[in-house]
């Protein structure tokens, strides 16, 4: 590539408009002062360039640029501000992306390589940074990378496989788990080589397991047999208890069983005897009790209970009519709801039917009714008008009388006046009371002349004078003033007025009782209107609606006259069936009247009979009665049996009765008491006998046929201490052998393994697989470690013996340079800061202990060495140098300028130089015509 | 003399495990496991149906000298089958199941002949009163057995037939250790009417007249026991010609199946040339499965992937979750080279693959010495592995 112009557009010191055309290669010096805009022309084809993020452009800055590619394709750059854009000739635009893929070099690189100044220069690391430095070395291998990195990173997947003392690598974890396997086949075929020993445990195993059962049987046996011996102890000393009162009944040892028995039968049958008499005349009187109610009826009203027996006997018949009727009347109603819904008979249509035929012809007498009921309204209501007009009439005349006092009111204060009238005038009684006093007077003069008939006549006096007096004072409050005041009179005078007008009142109070009458009475007449006038309504209405619904009936539709005739037809038959339902009904009714009074009879009769009968009133009890009349004959034969009965078991009695005396005679004693006494003793006696053999057989069993001598040991200490001993033998002896079974199942167990599992093929099957994957494993990390080891080995090799190209060409350069003063540039493999420089005396010194300038000659002839390995296989690139020639003597600048025009036979390089030695030195080593860096400046 | 029938089976190796495969799965690993036994079973059942006089089983009837009890028992409970049947056994015991040193726990069965350790013994067949022929054999001692045993094969019976049971390597077969080596010319001069072998477990018929026949292994064990297995079936007819057929019995097959990827450039295209050759394997209607390993060879320029072989293996094993025949593909073995590279006659890439090739790696120190490598795909792997790495890191350079 070499650029053909480039133009600023106001970019730093470099004036808008300031534009540069170079279309030739080779090395081209751009003078110009301080401040020309060197180093600013040197940025401005930098950010023309690349879009680098490090480039800054101020807005409003930028430039243009066009360049030659190696191809001869033209391409066009842009830069204004932060837009940058590149574009081929036929304008298509290039990503970035593919613009630094022709370039073949990116930023970095032509910032560090191609376009740089003294600072870049002196420092050694720009030259690194992965690319640059590790080209040096990989120049020789032919491609262009960082081989330590690749040793890096096949080393990285060796180590990631295998670690020598790692744990987490797959090799690492699959050689640990093969480890393990393989010491579990180890340990697996070593319990195989323990078969036959297992064999032999086996058989020790089983036999002690069948010593410890015995052991475990026979410990078993005592704790049971001590066990079941300890359950019968009571036995034991019930036993020794029987014993001891068996001996003390010695004496009744002789009665013998046979006596015994017969005695025992004889008083059994006599006791036999009596329970048979008592139970035949138990028997007897229960025939006789069960005579009473017919034996009676024998003798008393034996007619009147036959007629009623009679009469029972038709109690079942009238059942059967009553549940016959029943079920006629049941049957008709489902014979009719059948019908009708057969028929689809509705209320509605057979209204409509009826309307037609029926309802019709009584049209024009429901319209008279119902005008005949309007009519009797219409009067009712007139009625009630003139009740009311009445009712006002009378109502008018009382209010007129309402001043009129009411009779008693009348009647009482009349009265009053006549009693204030008839009283006598003050001390017209004084006479009166004259006699009085002489009457008291003769009585005391009698009294005093004949005692005793005196005393009376004396008395009668004192009492009639007594009298006269007190009528005297009567007459003498009687009217007075006060009465009259009270009266409301002021006068005696005003009292006469007074009584004549209530005379005169008595007419008018009369009057007003009549009108009250005749109002009251319209009052009556008026309800009674009211009342009749609801009721003429009320037949009005029911006239109305009665008329409204026949009409309405002859609006409904019509049923087929057929279905009609036909279904009134069966309302014959169904008239017909209810005729008889109701005459069955009333049978019914009768029957059951009937039965009623033959209850109430029977009820009656049983009653007069005194009998004692429950639920008179069922049917069933009368049914059982009548049976018991009719059973009257047997219970009579019965009874004269067991009379029979009775006889025969009192004489068998006495019979069995004096068989027992003789047999009491035998025993010699006195009395069966007696008897009996010896007897149960003879018995005790055999029963002890019998029980101390029961228990005999009991404690030999529960001592396992040792007998009763077992026992005997056990008297004194008890037999909890040897149960107790034989229960912990047992809880041994069984531990024992279940121990002994679990070892010999244990090594039946590993027996059974050991000949079925498949668990060592399996581990060896899995070993196998696990070695196949380690081997694997193996072989990639060995390949990898391989790679790496065989690239380490190489580079170092080809480091220490065979210099690679670049560094070769410039140690050329530098020895140029240096006019032979070094004679080599040498390098790590991987990086240029360990440089150093050979001298011609074969002395080595580090980069650093070189001068300035010596250092700044190496490095430009490694960049120079660089620039011509690379562009071997890629795009040229323009130089662009800023004044890197200042520090060198005149001698070495001479040589570095001519080097510097050489090297740019075949590539464009720029120099930047503010010092005109310098210039004249690329003058001298025949470099193009200086141009000075000033606006408009032209190079051709 | 009369016609008769007898099964030559040899290297039953019971119990063996599956050597050197790549990896398991829990679906196939009880069937691979007991495939050496189902085998045997397959071996008696064949004996019974064929009605057979005898079985020969010609050495190496265990894997180990420390068999498991599981397949004593399983052998013992064959020969009890063939004892009901009243069919003689005859077991010349080889070097993995040697005389002296192998270690059982069973009894075995009265119809069991093992031959003698070191020395040659003859036992007569009958039936019916006929002589049908004589069995001659003889068992290792130890496991490492460098006598000649065939000289000390020499008839001394009165049989129409005689049949020679040697477990040996006749004619020095490469790859296989040298016990009781013997020559054709010796077998023929024995004046046996039939030599059944054992030892080599690639079955082989190595002489026509007479036979001089190694029926091969029952089961394959490993990558390299490919293809059926099984033992002959020996009919002798009455003028003491013997015609021989092959009756497969191992239930696993172990295949090497070679996968050409010349130009590929991705692993689906591998898995698409791999199914095609897997597509005629089967399995065989007698058979549980297939053991497959893939060999892919040629030059391509496949993705560095150093899990795409174990997955390509499982992605071409048949469905795990069947029960059914199985196809197992136990590894992926790549051998695949780049495309050659110009490569500059001089230079550090010159010199790395000359260090590659060169001697320096034969004893490898730092790896895990107890596994076995193949370095020469090491080397091959390692130059792949360089030159991607190589291009790997390049993007980053210029």
């Amino acid at each position: 590539m070499r650029i053909k112009t480039v133009r600023s557009l106001g970019y730093g010191p470099l004036p808008d408009g300031f534009q540069m055309s170079l279309e030739a290669s080779g090395l081209i010096p751009l003078v110009g002062p301080n401040e020309a805009g060197k180093s600013s022309l040197l940025n401005l084809l930098r950010v023309l360039l690349y879009k680098d993020r490090r480039l800054g452009v101020r807005e409003g800055e930028g430039g243009q640029l066009e360049v030659e590619m190696d191809d001869g394709s033209v391409i066009h750059a842009e830069r204004r501000g932060s837009r940058h854009r590149i574009w081929d000739a036929q304008g298509r635009a290039l990503a970035d992306e593919e613009w630094q893929q022709r370039l073949e070099a990116d930023y970095k690189v032509f910032e560090n390589v191609y376009a740089f100044g003294l600072g870049e220069l002196e420092k050694g690391e720009s030259l690194d940074a992965k690319t640059v430095g590790a080209r040096l070395i990989s120049a020789g291998l032919g491609v262009h990378v960082d081989l330590v990195k690749v040793e890096s990173t096949l080393a990285q997947r060796a180590r990631e496989l295998y670690a020598p003392r790692g744990v987490k690598p797959p090799l690492n974890v699959a050689l640990s788990q093969l480890r393990r396997l393989l010491e579990e086949i180890a340990r697996g075929e070593a319990e195989l080589s323990r078969y036959d020993e297992l064999h032999a445990e086996l058989s020790e195993a089983e036999e002690l397991a069948a010593a410890a059962a015995d052991e475990e049987r026979q410990a078993a046996a005592d704790r049971k047999r001590l066990g079941d011996m300890d359950r019968v102890w009571d036995r034991f000393e019930r036993w020794q208890t029987v014993m001891r009162e068996r001996t003390a009944l010695e004496h009744a040892r002789d009665v013998g069983p046979e006596l015994i028995a017969r005695f025992q039968r004889l008083r059994d049958n006599a006791e036999r005897s009596r329970e048979r008499v008592a139970q035949q005349e138990q028997r007897a009187l229960e025939a006789r009790q069960a005579l009473p109610i017919p034996a009676r009826l024998h003798a008393f009203r034996r007619s009147e209970w036959a007629t009623v027996m009679e009469e029972a006997r038709e109690i079942p018949n009238w059942e059967r009519d009553i549940a016959h009727h029943r079920g006629a009347a049941e049957e008709l109603w489902v014979q009719m709801t059948a019908e009708s819904e057969r028929l689809g008979i509705t209320p509605e249509r057979l209204a409509a039917g009826m309307a037609v035929r029926v309802i019709e012809p009584r049209m024009d007498a429901l319209a008279r009714t119902r005008q005949e009921a309007r009519r009797l309204a219409r009067e009712a209501e007139r009625a009630l008008e003139e009740a009311a007009r009445q009712v006002d009439e009378a109502g008018a005349v009382v209010d007129s009388l309402t001043d009129v006092p009411r009779r008693g009111e009348w009647a009482a204060r009349r009265a009053r006046l006549e009693a204030l009238a008839g009283r006598p005038e003050p001390g017209a009684d004084a006479p009166l009371l004259v006699w009085g006093v002489a009457a008291l007077l003769a009585l005391v003069a009698a009294g005093l002349a004949r005692p005793p008939a005196a005393v009376a006549v004396a008395a009668g006096a004192a009492a009639a004078a007594l009298a006269g007096l007190g009528l005297a004072l009567a007459r003498r409050r009687g009217l007075s003033r006060t009465a009259l005041t009270e009266a409301g009179l002021p006068s005696r005078d005003r009292l006469a007025a007074e009584r004549l007008y209530w005379d005169e009142l008595g007419a008018r109070v009369t009057e007003r009782e009549q009108a009250e009458e005749r109002l009251e009475r319209a009052r009556r007449s008026l309800d009674e209107a009211r009342s009749a006038l609801l009721r003429a309504r009320a037949d009005q209405d029911v006239a109305e609606r009665h008329y409204e619904e026949a009409r309405a009936a002859e609006e409904l539709p019509d049923l087929d006259e057929a279905d009609l005739q036909y279904w009134l037809s069966r309302v014959d038959d169904a008239l017909h069936i209810v005729s008889q339902y109701r005459r069955a009904r009333e049978q019914m009714v009768a029957i059951e009247k009937r039965q009623a009074a033959f209850l109430e009879g029977a009820a009656l009769t049983a009653a007069l009979l005194h009998l004692e009968v429950q639920d008179t009133h069922s049917p069933d009890t009368w049914m059982r009665l009548r049976q018991e009349w009719l059973d009257i004959p047997q219970r009579e034969e019965r009874l004269r049996e067991q009379e029979a009965e009775v006889e025969a078991a009192r004489a068998e009695a006495a019979r069995d009765a004096a068989l027992l005396e003789a047999c009491l005679g035998e025993l010699d004693v006195p009395s069966v008491e007696a008897a009996a006494v010896r007897v149960a003793e003879g018995l005790q006696y055999e029963a002890f006998a019998r029980e101390v053999m029961r228990l005999e057989a009991e404690l030999s069993a529960a001592s396992h046929g040792q007998g009763v001598e077992a026992f005997q040991p056990y008297r004194d200490v008890g037999l909890e201490e040897a149960l107790e001993t034989a229960r912990v033998r047992f809880e041994d002896a069984r531990a024992l052998h279940q121990a002994r079974q679990q070892q010999a199942a244990e090594l039946r167990r590993r027996l059974s393994v050991l000949e079925t599992s498949g668990e060592l093929a399996d581990l060896r099957l899995r070993a196998e697989a696990r070695r196949g994957e380690a081997s694997r494993l193996y072989q990639r990390w060995a390949a990898y470690t391989l790679a790496a080891q065989a690239l380490q080995e190489s580079r170092e090799h080809f480091q220490r013996e065979r210099q690679p190209e670049v560094l070769r060409r410039a140690s050329t350069l530098f020895t140029s340079f240096t006019s032979g003063r070094y004679l080599r540039v040498l390098a790590q493999a991987d990086s240029v800061r360990d440089l150093a420089a050979e001298s011609s005396d074969g002395r080595l010194f580090p980069v650093e202990e070189l001068s300035r300038g010596t250092q700044e000659q190496l490095y430009l002839a490694l960049r120079l060495a660089w620039i011509e390995d690379r562009e071997q296989h890629a795009e040229r690139m323009p130089l662009v140098l800023d004044d890197i020639l200042v520090n060198a003597d005149p001698e070495r600048e001479q040589i570095m300028a001519r080097t510097l025009v050489q090297f740019a036979k075949n590539r464009q390089v720029l120099y930047l130089t503010c010092h005109p030695e310098v210039e004249r030195s690329l003058k001298r080593a025949r470099s193009r015509m200086a141009v000075p860096l000033a606006p408009q400046a032209r190079v051709r | 003399m009369k016609s008769f029938t007898f099964i030559h089976a040899a290297d039953l190796h019971l119990d063996s495990p599956m050597l050197g495969i790549g990896r398991l799965e829990p679906r196939v690993q009880s069937r691979l496991r007991d495939a050496s036994l189902e085998a045997y079973d397959r071996l008696i059942d064949l004996t019974l149906q064929r009605h057979a006089a005898f079985l020969v089983l010609a050495g190496d009837v265990f894997d180990h000298e420390t068999p498991s009890l599981r397949a004593q028992f399983r052998l013992r409970d064959g020969f009890l089958r063939l004892e009901r049947a009243a069919v003689p056994v005859f077991w010349a015991h080889g070097n993995h199941d040697p005389f002296g040193s192998l270690s059982t726990h069973v009894h075995w069965p009265d119809n069991v002949v093992r031959f003698p350790a070191g020395r040659v013994l003859w036992h007569r067949v009958e039936q019916g009163g006929d002589i049908l022929c004589a069995v001659y054999g003889i068992s290792y001692p130890t496991a490492a057995v460098t006598d000649p045993y065939v000289r000390q094969f020499i008839r001394e019976d009165d049989a129409p037939y005689a049949v020679a049971v040697l477990h040996a390597n006749v004619g020095g077969q490469p790859g296989h250790d040298n016990y009781a080596p013997a020559s054709l010319g010796d077998l023929r001069a024995a004046g046996f009417n039939y030599w059944a072998l054992g030892h080599i477990h690639q079955r082989a018929i190595l002489l026509d007249d007479p036979p001089v026949v190694y029926a091969g292994n029952l089961q394959g064990r490993h990558v390299r026991e490919t293809g059926p297995k099984g033992a002959y079936v020996v009919e002798v007819d009455a003028s003491g010609r013997a015609r021989l057929q092959f009756a497969p019995l191992g239930p696993v097959r172990w295949e090497l199946v070679p996968v050409n990827c010349d130009g590929f450039s991705g692993w689906d295209q591998v898995e698409e040339a791999a199914l095609l050759a897997l597509e005629p394997l089967g399995p065989e209607p007698h058979e549980s499965g297939v053991v497959v390993r893939l060999l892919l060879s040629g030059r391509a320029e496949l993705p560095v992937d150093p899990d795409a072989p174990v997955e390509l293996a499982e992605r071409l094993s048949s469905d795990p979750d069947q029960d059914g025949p199985f196809r197992f593909v136990e590894s992926v073995d790549t051998k695949i080279r780049r495309p050659p590279q110009p490569v500059p006659p001089e230079g550090l890439w010159a010199e790395v693959i000359a260090r590659i090739r060169g001697p320096g790696y034969e004893q490898w120190e730092s790896g895990p010495a107890q596994l076995p490598l193949d370095l020469e795909a090491a080397r091959n792997e390692a130059l792949r592995l360089l030159a991607d790495a190589l291009d790997e890191v390049e993007p980053d350079a210029n």
